[in-house]
């Protein structure tokens, strides 16, 4: 550039009159401008560089890491050494905040929902269930159809038996006895005790609540010798009116009181405990833990061990 | 620390959080609308329990009563009102809400509830325990009349109901189901009428 202006200069005073001067002068300034443009320019762009992330971005960003770095850059001239000088620049601490502010949020939003949705399919806490390895009927009675499991391979086969014990011929088979007490699930009577929020005063016979199970209702069964009148108010209360449930004495269960669905049982000695209602709420008629959704609670039996002429058979 | 220096980074970042939060709400609404405590569920809950009963009556009218049409009449309640259970509970289990509650009516108001408690846990216009067994002791033109009248009451229960609903709801759904409960069960309510009039005339002559 120096030689430049200088051989310029030389020229102009060698070859020109006063006039030549004055016109060789404005003619200087451009020259010497588009050099420094150009100069600015390049650290325009070399400064850019380092704060952009290797220049990969499109237009989007460029506006704001010049409007950070252009004036700077500017000033520090020309050269690549526009990253020693941007240590010294303080930290953005307004970009800082709300990047930071809108990714808490964000991941706020997200975890809420996560929660939401796995709070929902969630259980009551502490129930008890037989279907082993698989979460509920419908998982188990899958497993059965794929093939991917037997019958006679799940830890309590029961909770997919669902034949009518009184559908043949052999009358002797007719008071099936049950795994667990009160029963859960399996094969059972032809009739279902009618289950419309009703409240049995006396033990009713295991076949015919077992179907009512496979129904969809729940089935609260408290000990007479553990609970008294008061008790069993308190107990008809939750029960009484309520579709798709049931109620009554289970002589010699042992415990307070026991809610069962099908091949699903939570037992307390409790009779406030809370879980007794989640139970109610969660498994009437729950899909994934009916084994014959849509049947109905009305229009079965209403008769007692005693009507029936039966022994109990817990 | 250098992070902070390249804004298109971050940029990037925030936006794909922004978008699965975004995804995140919107699969909660899209999927758990209307909630567990919503007057939709409520009332596809209550009507459950309600048709339930109307079912049980009908049934027991088919089987015992004399008069061919008023057990037509019956055939068709007890049909079409299982059929709308059904409805209701694929609607209750697709929203991912309780089957049941223990609270009848409270979506419709602290006094629909408070009815309802009195009543024993019983909605609008059912027939109680007690009436329950009277009816199912009747046989032939008993049976046809005290069907006819407990049904007329449950079914003004039900058109109580379902208006309670509509004027509740924005759900385009449940106010169509309500709406066309209204109008069905007002038609059925005169058609009863009608016919335990005729039979009763029938017995007297």
């Amino acid at each position: 550039m120096a030689t430049k202006k200088q051989s310029a200069t030389k020229s102009a005073g060698k070859g020109s009159t006063g006039k030549g001067d004055s016109a060789e002068d404005p003619k200087e300034t451009p020259v010497k401008e588009s050099a420094g443009s150009k100069g600015s320019s390049k650290a325009k762009t070399s400064g850019k560089t380092p704060a952009k992330g290797a220049g990969k971005t499109p237009a989007k960003s460029s506006g704001k890491s010049a409007f950070d770095t252009s004036s700077k850059n500017a000033k520090s001239g020309p050269g690549r050494k526009g990253r020693a000088v941007q240590v010294k620049q303080p930290k953005p601490w307004g970009m800082i905040l709300t990047f930071a502010g809108v990714g808490v949020v964000a991941l706020g939003l997200i975890g809420a929902a996560v929660f939401v949705v796995w709070d929902r399919s969630q259980p009551p806490e502490g129930v008890t269930d037989y279907y082993g390895e698989y979460a509920n009927y419908s998982e188990v009675s899958k497993a059965l159809q794929d093939g991917d499991v037997t019958e006679e391979d799940l830890e309590h086969p029961w909770v997919v038996q669902q034949t009518h014990v009184d559908g043949d011929e052999d009358t002797s088979n007719d008071n099936p006895t049950y795994e667990t007490t009160p029963p859960t699930g399996g094969n059972h009577l032809g009739a279902w005790q009618t289950c419309t929020g009703s409240v049995y005063a006396a033990a009713i016979v295991d076949g015919n609540a077992v179907h009512s199970l496979e129904h969809g209702a729940v089935w609260l069964t408290y000990d007479p010798a553990l609970v008294d009148g008061d008790g069993i108010a308190q107990l008809s209360e939750k029960i009484n009116g309520r579709d798709y449930t049931l109620m009554s004495p289970y002589p010699e269960q042992g415990v307070e009181v026991s809610v069962q669905a099908w091949g699903v049982q939570y037992q307390t000695d409790d009779l406030n405990d809370p879980k007794i209602d989640e139970f109610l709420d969660y498994y009437i008629q729950n899909a994934d833990n009916t084994a014959e959704a849509n049947a109905a609670c009305s229009g079965g039996v209403s008769t007692t061990v005693e009507d029936a002429g039966q022994m109990p058979t817990g | 620390m250098s992070l902070w220096r390249r804004p298109a980074l971050l940029i990037a970042i925030t936006a794909v959080l922004m978008l699965a939060a975004g995804g995140a709400v919107g699969y909660v609404v899209g999927t758990s609308s209307p909630g567990n405590d919503s007057v939709e569920a409520g009332f596809a809950r209550d009507m459950i329990t309600h048709h339930q009963q109307a079912v049980d009556m009908a049934m027991y009218e088919w089987q015992n009563g004399s008069d061919e049409t008023m057990k037509a009449v019956a055939y068709d309640i007890a049909t079409s009102q299982s059929a709308e259970m059904g409805m209701y509970r694929s609607w209750l289990r697709q929203w991912g809400v309780q089957l049941s509650s223990g609270e009848p009516m409270a979506w419709a108001g602290e006094e629909h509830a408070h009815d309802s408690e009195a009543a024993g846990g019983l909605m609008p216009g059912m027939a109680t325990d007690e009436q329950l067994a009277e009816f199912k002791t009747t046989t032939g033109t008993d049976a046809d009349v005290m069907f006819a009248n407990l049904m007329i009451d449950h079914h003004i229960g039900g058109v109580d109901m379902a208006k309670a609903a509509l004027d509740l709801t924005d759900d385009e759904l449940v106010a169509d189901a309500a709406q066309r409960t209204i109008t069905v069960q007002q038609a059925e309510i005169e058609n009863l009428e009608g016919h335990r009039d005729r039979i009763l005339s029938t017995v007297e002559n």
